[in-house]
This record gives structure tokens, sequence and C-alpha cells, in this order.
């Protein structure tokens, strides 16, 4: 399916030129980042926690082969059925052949980016299936008909006003409400009736352990649990890259989960599922690759598979909180999804590698300690190798190559350039044909460049 | 093996060359093996002899330069201990000016310079040089670095120390430097383990602890990411890792400063090199920001130890006309006046 190429730059002038609204944004954020750092100062082994975390998940895709191997016997002895998906068409058309299986009409979903990154909420539903997200924020951007902008708070971008005018909308809540407790009370009521009439669970999965064929899901509302209880059929799917191979592992990650994700110390719920719960219910393990083994086999860029999906990295990234999840254009946005999504297209999302300022704060927060912003730099070498740098800007870096390599012609130019400056009409030098002058002054030029003062002031 | 390039550089009495360095380690090899060996002291001793005869004549050294490298790096096993030796205690030191500073910024050079020498160090300036190549790397344009990154260490590969008055550009040199040179380069290893930011050479290497100079105003840090996150001279709110705070050490020893906090303590400009022009809206709206959150804090000096932040921030301040000013650590250090130093000469 051929994408259209996304803009970032355009994509976020439309969030940024509201100016309260960013603000309001970036400043959410940010309260969030602050929590999580809050957090990781409580564990004094935080940065020792990263590094075993990360060696753990090296680990883990290096023998990734046997540790699914192992996870599906384990979970099969458990009674669950594993399926394995090469992509997202695969992984629609499994889940699709077992809700069919029971003659499902309505089915409900606890957060999955994965399922999200299928689009198999759209499969369904032109399938006659009724899909409800439960987890909150899912809930509110699916009757929004928005994608998530945040893939652990999805409706983020939302103002509890619009919420209010939503729900007014959809749930009969009075008009111009806004009180977030009322809100969510008013969601709740209607949530558990659909909870009630579920006829499948679908969830995600955290992290799937390899030693025992089980596996672990984690919610602040406990929407997983409630999805899965009460229907006879539950449906996990997960990427492949989900597995960590001995229960004993799990703490590592539990540590570093909600901390680096919301700054909480652990979510509300961090359920654990051994098989199907009793001989009467099922329970379907989807795995899928979708583009994961191919990216294992880039030595670039496989640590990407660290990643536990925890958001951290979008919490502190500087762009992310100014321009909004939706500028991406992708199912996983900011810093870690800007390595992902030129994996599965390049040409699509080449200009995410560069809506970044490589300031490095991702890599510092990532609790698997993924190496995003030298990540992000490989990237652009990347896409320049395929030919996607624009012919101004290759022709533009051509020129500066030779500059700095000839320094008559480095000093003859910035020369050219002071005077310039200093002498031509303010129209010709600050305008809107100059991307830096649209916002800033250009400095003002000096008289002299340095080696013009130091050959008069310090040589011979 | 010496590097099997003839650059046509004339190395002078004294100088030392990336071969001599090679040269200068194989003897100093041979000098500590040939300790326990009779034959190798025997060896060394006539390796010597013919190197102090060929040196005796200038003419000579001349001819043999034209002849090859290998006979001049014999030349130099002598002097290359005593060049070293000597450049070590005289301190001296390769000043690399960033491109921008040189043509746009000149004082902080100047500033970078004079501070220098009133400590003490002979700084020389690699006439030559011009950029680092970051600009073209961080495009992703690894093939127009490529010569830039070879001239350069080339350049400074002579000196002992080097001295750079900007985080990224010593960042650049230090950490991005690998991808155009084979790991044992030697003049690579040397250029890349000897470039220093001006505050980290001042901390680390010069460990100075008292400066005798005023700045009675208010002043408040901004913590550039290459020198941050790369170079690692400060803590940073997301890591947990305690580090020296090594701009603020320097700038502590500056009588009168009265220091402003900024909220959000090391949150980027949004400068970014070609993001600036690449995401115009997003780098603006950082940059405000970071002004705003600066000019809150009730600071009238918004420092840095790397002018690029600053001729962003300083962009924006004029455009908008904020009440408050930027000036580069270096020009701090040296007591330049305020309402002086944001101009650029």
């Amino acid at each position: 399916m051929k994408l259209p190429i996304v803009d970032h730059p355009t994509a976020a002038h439309e969030f940024i030129v509201n100016d309260e609204r960013s603000e309001w944004h970036d400043k959410a954020l940010w309260f969030v980042r602050s929590k999580r750092d809050k957090q990781a100062h409580t564990v004094p082994e935080w940065e020792y926690l990263r590094s075993v975390a990360s060696q753990i998940k090296t680990h883990t895709v290096a023998n990734l082969g046997q540790y699914l191997a192992e996870f599906e016997k384990n979970a099969t002895a458990l009674g669950a059925t594993i399926h394995w998906a090469a992509d997202a068409d695969e992984h629609n058309d499994i889940v699709l052949k077992i809700l069919k299986k029971h003659g499902t009409r309505r089915i409900v979903k606890s957060k999955s980016m994965l399922t999200e990154e299928c689009g198999l909420n759209h499969c369904l539903e032109a399938n006659g299936i009724d899909v409800v997200d439960t987890d909150l924020g899912e809930r509110i951007v699916q009757l929004r008909e928005e994608t998530p902008s945040h893939i652990v708070l999805p409706a983020i971008h939302i103002k509890k006003e619009e919420v209010g005018e939503t729900f007014h909308e959809h749930l009969g809540t009075e008009e111009g409400a806004s009180d977030p407790k009322y809100l969510t009370e008013a969601a709740r009521g209607h949530l558990r009736g659909k909870f009630l009439a579920g006829e499948v669970g679908i969830t995600g999965v955290n992290f799937a352990i390899a030693e025992t064929g089980g596996f672990v899901v984690c919610t602040n509302e406990g929407n997983a649990d409630l999805g899965v209880s009460l229907p006879r059929v539950h449906i996990a799917c997960m990427g492949i890259e989900k597995l960590i191979p001995r229960f004993g592992d799990l703490a590592v990650f539990t540590r570093l989960l909600a901390r680096s994700a919301t700054g909480q110390p652990i979510t509300t719920y961090t359920s654990h599922f051994h098989g199907p719960r009793d001989p009467e219910s099922e329970l379907h393990i989807v795995l899928v690759d979708n583009g994961r083994s191919r990216l294992r086999g880039s030595k670039e860029f496989r640590d990407a598979l660290h990643c536990i999906r925890c958001g951290a990295c979008m919490n502190t990234c500087p762009v992310y909180r100014r321009s909004g999840g939706h500028s991406y254009h992708a199912t996983v946005p900011g810093p870690i999804g800007s390595v992902l999504s030129p994996t599965r297209d390049p040409k699509s999302y080449k200009s995410l590698p560069y809506a970044c300022s490589l300031c490095g704060s991702c890599s510092d927060v990532c609790p698997v300690k993924i190496p995003l912003h030298h990540q992000l730099l490989a990237w652009r070498k990347e896409l320049v190798g395929k030919g996607l740098l624009s012919f101004g800007k290759r022709l533009s870096m051509r020129g500066a190559s030779l500059l700095f390599r000839y320094p008559m012609l480095f000093t003859t130019a910035g020369k050219i350039g002071r005077t310039g400056l200093k002498w031509a009409p303010r129209w010709m030098t600050h305008n809107r044909l100059n991307k830096w002058t649209i916002a800033r002054e250009l400095p003002e030029p000096p008289a002299e460049s340095f080696r013009e003062w130091y050959k008069k002031n310090r040589k011979g | 093996m010496p590097p099997a390039r003839s650059n046509g550089i004339v190395y002078l009495r004294g100088q030392r060359s990336p071969a001599s360095d090679y040269h200068a380690r194989r003897v100093q090899e041979k000098f500590s093996s040939g300790g326990r060996n009779f034959v190798g002291i025997i060896r060394i001793s006539l390796e010597t002899a013919v190197s102090v005869f060929r040196s005796m004549s200038c003419a000579g050294f001349i001819a043999l330069h034209r002849v090859g490298f290998s006979a001049v790096c014999r030349l130099y096993c002598l002097n290359a201990h005593f060049a070293r030796f000597i450049q070590l205690v005289r301190m001296t030191v390769a000043l690399f000016v960033p491109c921008y500073l040189d043509q746009f910024y000149p004082d902080v050079p100047i500033a970078t310079l004079e501070l220098l020498e009133r400590l003490g160090v002979e700084v020389v300036y690699p006439e030559g040089q011009t950029c680092c190549g970051q600009p073209m790397a961080n495009t992703g344009c690894n093939s127009e670095t490529e010569p830039v990154a070879k001239r350069f260490v080339e350049m400074f590969a002579d000196y002992e120390t080097i001295v750079c008055p900007s985080g990224s550009c010593t960042a650049m040199v230090r950490q991005h430097y690998g991808d155009y040179f084979a790991d044992d380069d030697p003049a690579y290893n040397h250029v890349r383990d000897r470039t220093f930011d001006l505050c980290e050479y001042l901390h680390d290497e010069l460990q100075v602890s008292e400066l005798d100079v005023q700045f009675p105003h208010r002043v408040s840090l901004h913590k550039s990411c290459h020198g941050l996150r790369e170079l690692r001279m400060a803590s940073c709110s997301e890591s947990m890792t305690p580090r020296v705070d090594k701009v603020r050490s320097i700038l502590d020893l500056v009588g009168g400063i009265q220091w402003c906090q900024p909220e959000r303590d090391d949150e980027c400009c949004g400068f970014g090199g070609t993001f600036a022009v690449n995401e115009p809206d997003v780098s603006a709206a950082m940059g405000r920001d970071r002004v705003q959150d600066h000019i809150q804090s009730g600071s009238e000096v918004l420092a840095s130890a790397d002018m690029s932040c600053l001729m962003h921030l300083q962009g924006l301040i004029r455009r908008e006309k904020r009440p408050i000013q930027v000036m580069h650590v270096a020009q701090i250090l040296v007591g330049r006046p305020v309402y002086n130093a944001a101009e650029t000469h």
C-alpha cells in the first residue's frame, strides 16, 4: 500500500500555529516527564536497571527464534493456542477467523498499539463486527474518529472541554460539562454496558515470558482484565519482540515501565495470564512479525526492537511536545516512531528523522537504552544513501563541503556574506524565502573575521 | 606502518607529524624492551646515531624529505621526544575556531585566546582550518563530510592539545569522526583523544582554581545539548548519574555573578543546526520558550558554552526585542562588559 509522503514541518505548522494549544500540550507532557524524573530519583539503581533491561533485550533479540519456540511450547502446554502472523494482513485474517468461528458480533479491546499498527479496527468493522476500545483515552479518540496521538496517553491532545462535547454527543452527558470526575463516571457507565455485551475480549501484550508461556498486561483502568474476564474467548496480540526469557527478568521491566511511562511506581493492574482460565474458555495468542525480523537484521537499527512502548521518549522530546503526535502521521510517533516508521516505508517517512534537533534527551530517558538520537542520525545517512534528500539540500551540502575544503573559498565567501549582510537592504536578507529570518534576526556582521584579527594582532 | 601518504607539508624541527608520533611510540617500545636486551640497545644506538648524523645537514634534510617519509621519520626519532617534552612543558594548545565563530562571532575566539594566554597557555591558531564538517554530517551527507573531516585531522594532528569554544564541534570530532577513519589510525586517535571543549580543558586539564575576574550581573546558564549529553559536561535532569558541572564550576570562579535558575534546566534551545531551517516553526517555538524561561528567572545575561545555541536565541531576542542578552562563557571569563558582548566585535 503506497502511503502519502509525510511532510512533518507542514503538519507541525498546523499544530504550532495555535500557540495556546501547543503550549498547553507541551506543558501537559512536560508534567508527565517531570513525574518520571521524580520516580527515577527514588530508585538508586535506576541507571543500572536500564543497563540490565537493555542487555536482556539485546540477548532476547539475538536469540529470538529460540525463545519464540520456547514460548510456543510452554504456552501451548498451558492450553493456549498460538498463531503466527507474518504481517498485518495475516494478523487481521487470523483474528477475523477466530471471531467468525464463534459468530462474534461485538468485541471489547484494551489498548494494543500492535492492533493499531495492523489496522485491526477497520478490518473488523468492515466485516460487520462492533469494536469497542475500552481504554478511556482510546474510547475518546474512537468516538471522535481520530487516531491516538500518543502510545500511552492516546487522547493527550484533547482538552477536557472537547471530551465533554464528544460525550454529550455520544453518551448523552450534559452540554458544556468538563469536570473530569463527571465525565469519567459517565464513561464508566457506558463502558460497563459494553463489557457486559462483549463476546470476545482482545488485549495487547506488554511482556511475554518464554520460560513460562505466560504473558503480562499492564493497565491503570483494569479494562484489560474486565474485558477478558466475562467473555469466554481471549485473543492476545503481540509483536514478536515483546518476549523476555525468564520469569525472573520480568521485575526489571515492571520496575521501569510505569515509572518511565507515567511517573507511577507501577500500573494499577499488572495482570498475568497463563493459559485459558478454565476448560470452557479459549486463549489465542497471535505473534506478529510485520517487519520486525527485517529490522532485527539491521545492525544499526536492531536495538529499536528493545522498545517496551513506554512513551517516555515522546514525553521528553521537545519537538513532539510542541508539534503533537498527529504531525508524524504514523501509528507510533515521536522519537521511536521516527526510527521505526522509515523502516516500513523510507520514502513516505523521510522527513521524520529530520524532525529532531538531536538533543539526545530521548536516549537518556529510554528505559531499555535504545540509542535513539544516534539512530535518527543514522537514518539521515540511510536516506541520503537512498537518494531521498531533496536536490536543493544535497546541492547546498556539496557547496558547503567545497567551501570547507578550500580556505580561500571559505574566507572569500565569509567576507562576501558579511559585507552583503552589512550593505544589502533588509528586504534582501530578511524575507520569507530565507527560512531563518521568518522568526529570527540574522547575526550582526562583524567588521573582521577572527582570522583577520589574528593576522593583525597576534601573528609575527 | 607509518602513513603512506605524503601530503607535502614540510614538518619543521620541533613539530610532530603523525608519522613521527607513530615512530616515537615505536622507539619508546624499543627503548622499553631494548633495556632488557643487549641487541636492542645496540640497534637503538645505531639508529639514533644515524638520525643525528642525518639531521645535521639542513639541505640534507630537505632532500631527505623529498626522498621519502620513512627517511624523515627516522630523522625525528630523536626530536620527537624532545618536541613532545617542550610542548607539554610550555602547554601549547591549538585553537580550533568553529566556522561560524570565525566569520560571525570573532569576539568569542578572541576572548578564548585572551583567556588561555592569561592562564599561561601558549596558543597557536592553525590558519588553514575551516570547519569540522558537522553541518554536512548532521544532514546525513557522509561523503561530503569525509574530505572535511580528513582535512581537519591532518591539520590538527601535529598539536598536543586542541581546544574549541564549542561543545557541538568538539563532540563532532570526539564522537562522530569514527565513520571516516580506520580504528587504529594514529592521527585520528590522537586528535579525537586530545580535542577539548574550552570549559572541559579549563576544568580537567588546566584545573583552574582561581580567576581574577568580576562579573556583577544576573546570569542564567543554558546547558547546550552536545556539551551536556555528548560530552557529559554536567548532570542532566533526566539522567540519574551525577556528573560534575564543568561549565558552572569554572564560572563560579568569577566574582559577583548572581545566578538565576530557569525552570527547565536543560531543555534544548531548538537550534539543532539545519533543524533550525528544516523545522522553522518548532525551532522558533522551542527558542522562544527558552528565552522566556530565562527572562522569567530574572536573568539579564543568558550564558552558554556554545555560541550556536546563542546565535539562534539571540536572533529571536533581537527580533522580538526581549529584555535579555546572550554571552558566551569565554566572554564572561575575560570580563567583557555587558551590552557590548552581544555585539560581535
